[in-house]
């Protein structure tokens, strides 16, 4: 073919990656899927037919229909619109829970692994602790100190997801502390605090970049889990947890309450998880090398 | 919310392993098990205001000295006769003769003064002293068979208060001096049941008690599981796991009536549900906002849509079950009359649409206890939104019930309640208005959730708790209704039905439409 011919400079990591991710047509799928949530988040009220925090009694339990395309909730409020305002909340609150975990393990995990002794055990030992707990029952435990509302849900699935990348990067960093180039970089002077940053943190990130991605997953699940326990503030608030929970109480009379958020948190969770994978198995060298 | 109230649902959580019994063995021959909605939080039932221990402990393995029938009038419990000295202020009671507590000790005078000095022991604060024994001072032996309760006022609620609840349930003095802490007590009454064991959300097993004086229970064995979860009753009764479940959800009435082999019944009780609106926080003080707010809420919509039917729009504070109930009037809902009135009381919208006078907003929270009330996060979302509607900014937050149970405890100045969901229902007008209207029943002394204070209601209160004459007392509460209808302390929504749910096999379920009384199973008889 003509276009073999055209001459192209050797392909560097990054492309590699990506045309490893772009091979995975799972992974691929998901990316669609999950740039297509993201797209209906971005857009929210622009093709949101109805306000969804509107009730009207009257057009109560309506199944679908062209002038309600999900059918109307126990209050007659449109579940399409319930549905795309709730993109907005679930993906804020998963990617805010995911950011909370990222600011709060990182550091504690760089700092753990590069200054090691007595500060690592301390400190690993307190995260061995927090992860013998299940997630969501850390989650929970937080919501009790910090009150409910959605932003406290949020602060408290982002710290429950912290130990998890503390002693992630803590492994990594322990690992680079040998290399050659930290050693080198530490002979010639540099403070540790630019050693981290320049020679350590860039090391960790490939692996940061792919628990995170796998993690949203979880987060978004755990905050809607808590939304489901009623723990996400007005219950009038278009959450996809809430509204599940809301929902199930009819599940008998009018199952499309509970199939419309149900579906929406499948789709996103499984859009989210199918990319990760293939991020994972993208950096993954062995995996790689399987596949040539 | 409450940091102590999250932590203690948390540590609850953590403590039932446990879900709601799917896994339990299927009713057997002579046992009637009943699903019960709410969760029983101890088995003392002077020490609890929970309706669960009052209708379950309270009704089975306790008698009181007199009962309520079906249409509330007194009947003979463990006394035979009673009569009030001339000024009210004392009542003698006969007491029954022969009768034994469950562990074997008599039932006697001493018994009943024990029972009534406990409950009202200052030191100890049950509730049962300040709403079964309402103004009761002390109780005096006249001899083994013969009891005096008296008070310094006359006791025009005595008998009512007495059979209303569980809170009167006259309890063994021996089992209760023995138990050191409310974890190892062991309820020990006179009534046809006797306890075997009690897992906390769990089970609560009784046996009959076949040294019973009165009509032998007819089951061998009655097993109360509590099942909150509505949807989870309906299922233990559908498989057949629960002979009796409480508390139908309203929307599967329809289904569960024609349900094969399923009976369904809907009766009236004294109990209503309402919205407290905080009237010491600034916003809310001005009657005309409160009438306002009243404007706003739609209630036989509410009722027809949410609560399929199951309700009755409220035309005074108290239910339309009370012999001293007065139709006093309807706050329509009118939104043009309710922009009016908050414009007149200057309360203006401001950029944010929300409303608001000298720097304060017409805002706050609305708390709904989570799973207590029919509907009752629906009903208070459309009656948020509908205020939203007119400029008043007010959010809807479920809260867990035993955070709802502390948040009720704090005094005026501590209390963080604006507006709360809520119920009530006894059945004597005292203790069904004064508890939640009368100014000294502020939280933490009892349930004025709105802290309400008009003198004149406060003298009638205490005037209708001392008149013996029945007409003179009807009269004196009629005028607390239209009075507090007018000053709208509340959102008045609805008077409740209750709806039970049992399986064709079982009979001889009775309705008494007080508070404890409620489902009455002492004669109840499963057919297998």
């Amino acid at each position: 073919m003509a276009v073999a011919a055209v001459p192209r400079p050797a392909p560097g990591p990054s492309s590699r990656f990506w045309a490893q991710v772009r091979r995975d047509r799972a992974g691929m799928g998901g990316l669609v899927l999950f740039a297509l949530v993201v797209a209906v988040a971005v857009a929210g009220p622009a093709v949101m037919p109805y306000d969804p925090r509107q009730p009207d009694l009257l057009a109560a339990f309506r199944p679908p229909s062209a002038a309600h395309l999900l059918g109307t909730d126990q209050l007659g409020r449109d579940l399409f619109s319930r549905v795309v305002a709730g993109a907005r909340a679930s993906l804020l609150g998963g990617l805010g829970a995911l950011g909370v975990s990222l600011a709060l393990g990182v550091p504690t995990g760089l700092v753990a692994g590069y200054a090691g002794g007595a500060w690592d055990d301390v400190v690993m030992g307190l995260v061995e602790v927090l992860m013998s707990f299940p997630g969501v029952l850390l989650a929970l435990l937080a919501v009790a100190v910090l009150g409910p509302g959605q932003r406290n849900v949020v602060l408290a699935v982002g710290l429950a997801s912290a130990p998890v990348f503390a002693r992630l990067v803590r492994g990594s960093a322990l690992a680079l502390r040998e290399q050659e180039f930290v050693v080198a970089a530490r002979a010639l002077g540099a403070r540790p605090a630019r050693v981290v940053a320049r020679h350590v943190l860039p090391g960790c990130v490939p692996p940061i970049v792919v628990t995170a991605v796998l993690r949203l997953g979880i987060t978004i699940v755990t905050v809607a889990g808590l939304g489901f326990l009623g723990l996400g503030g007005d219950p009038a608030n278009p959450e996809w947890g809430a509204m599940l929970s809301a929902g199930a109480e009819f599940l008998r009379a009018a199952p499309h309450l509970v199939l419309a958020p149900g579906g929406a948190i499948l789709v996103t969770v499984l859009s989210v998880n199918l990319f990760g994978d293939a991020f994972a198995d993208a950096l993954n060298p062995r995996v790689r090398a399987r596949r040539g | 919310m409450g940091r102590f109230g999250w932590l203690v649902l948390l540590v609850a959580l953590v403590l039932a392993p446990r879900p709601e019994a799917f896994s339990a063995p299927a009713a057997q021959p002579g046992t009637l098990v009943w699903a019960l909605h709410v969760p029983i939080d101890r088995l003392d039932p002077p020490a609890t205001f929970s309706l669960a221990t009052g209708m379950v402990v309270g009704r089975n393995i306790f008698d009181r000295l007199v009962e309520h029938d079906e249409r509330l009038a007194i009947t003979p419990g463990l006394a035979t006769q009673w009569t009030p000295s001339r000024d009210g202020r004392a009542w003698t009671f006969r007491l029954r003769q022969g009768v034994r507590f469950h562990d074997g000790t008599p039932f006697d005078a001493d018994a009943v003064v024990f029972n009534v000095q406990r409950a009202i022991d200052p030191q100890l604060r049950l509730p049962a002293g300040g709403f079964a024994w309402s103004g009761v001072r002390g109780a005096r032996k006249i001899d083994d068979h013969t009891v005096e309760i008296f008070g310094d006022q006359p006791l025009a609620a005595l008998l009512n208060n007495i059979a209303d609840s569980g809170l009167a349930a006259i309890q063994s003095p021996q089992a209760v001096q023995r138990a050191s802490s409310p974890r190892d007590f062991v309820p020990v009454g006179t009534g046809p049941f006797r306890f075997v064991s009690w897992a906390p959300d769990g089970d609560l097993v009784l046996e009959a008690n076949r040294e019973y004086w009165g009509p032998a229970p007819r089951v061998q064995r009655l097993i109360v599981r509590v099942a909150t979860t509505p949807s989870t009753r309906v299922n233990l009764l559908e498989t057949g796991e629960a002979d009796l479940i409480t508390q139908v959800p309203i929307h599967e009435i329809g289904r569960l009536g024609r349900a094969p082999g399923v009976e369904v019944a809907v009766r009236p009780s004294t109990s209503w549900t309402y919205i407290a609106i905080n009237n010491t926080k600034p916003q809310f003080a001005d009657v005309r906002v409160r009438r306002a707010l009243n404007h706003l809420v739609d209630k036989q919509t509410i009722i027809d849509k949410i609560l399929f039917g199951v309700g009755r729009v409220a035309d005074s504070p108290i239910g339309s079950a009370y012999r001293a109930h007065k139709s006093v009037r309807i706050y329509q809902y009118d939104p043009g009359l309710a922009r009016r009135l908050l414009d007149e009381a200057g309360w203006r919208p401001g950029a944010d649409g929300v409303r608001s006078k000298d720097g304060q907003r017409l805002a706050g929270t609305l708390w709904v206890p989570a799973g207590r009330f029919a509907g009752g996060t629906d009903m208070a979302q459309v009656i948020a939104s509908a205020f939203r509607g007119v400029g008043v900014d007010v959010r809807v937050q479920e809260i867990e019930f035993p955070v709802y149970l502390a948040e009720a405890r704090r005094g005026p100045q501590e209390s963080r309640i604006e507006m709360v969901m809520a119920g009530w229902g006894t059945a004597d007008p005292d203790t069904g208005l004064r508890s939640i209207l009368h100014s000294r029943s502020w939280p933490p002394a009892a349930n004025n959730l709105a802290f309400y204070r008009n003198l004149e209601v406060d003298a009638l209160l205490d005037r209708g708790a001392a008149t013996m004459d029945a007409n003179a007392r009807i009269q004196v509460y009629h005028r607390v209704q239209e009075i507090v209808m007018d000053d709208a302390p509340w959102l008045f929504l609805t008077e409740r039905r209750e709806a039970v749910a049992w399986r064709s096999a079982v009979s001889g379920v009775r309705f008494i439409p007080s508070s404890a009384g409620l489902i009455d199973v002492r004669q109840a008889a499963v057919s297998r």
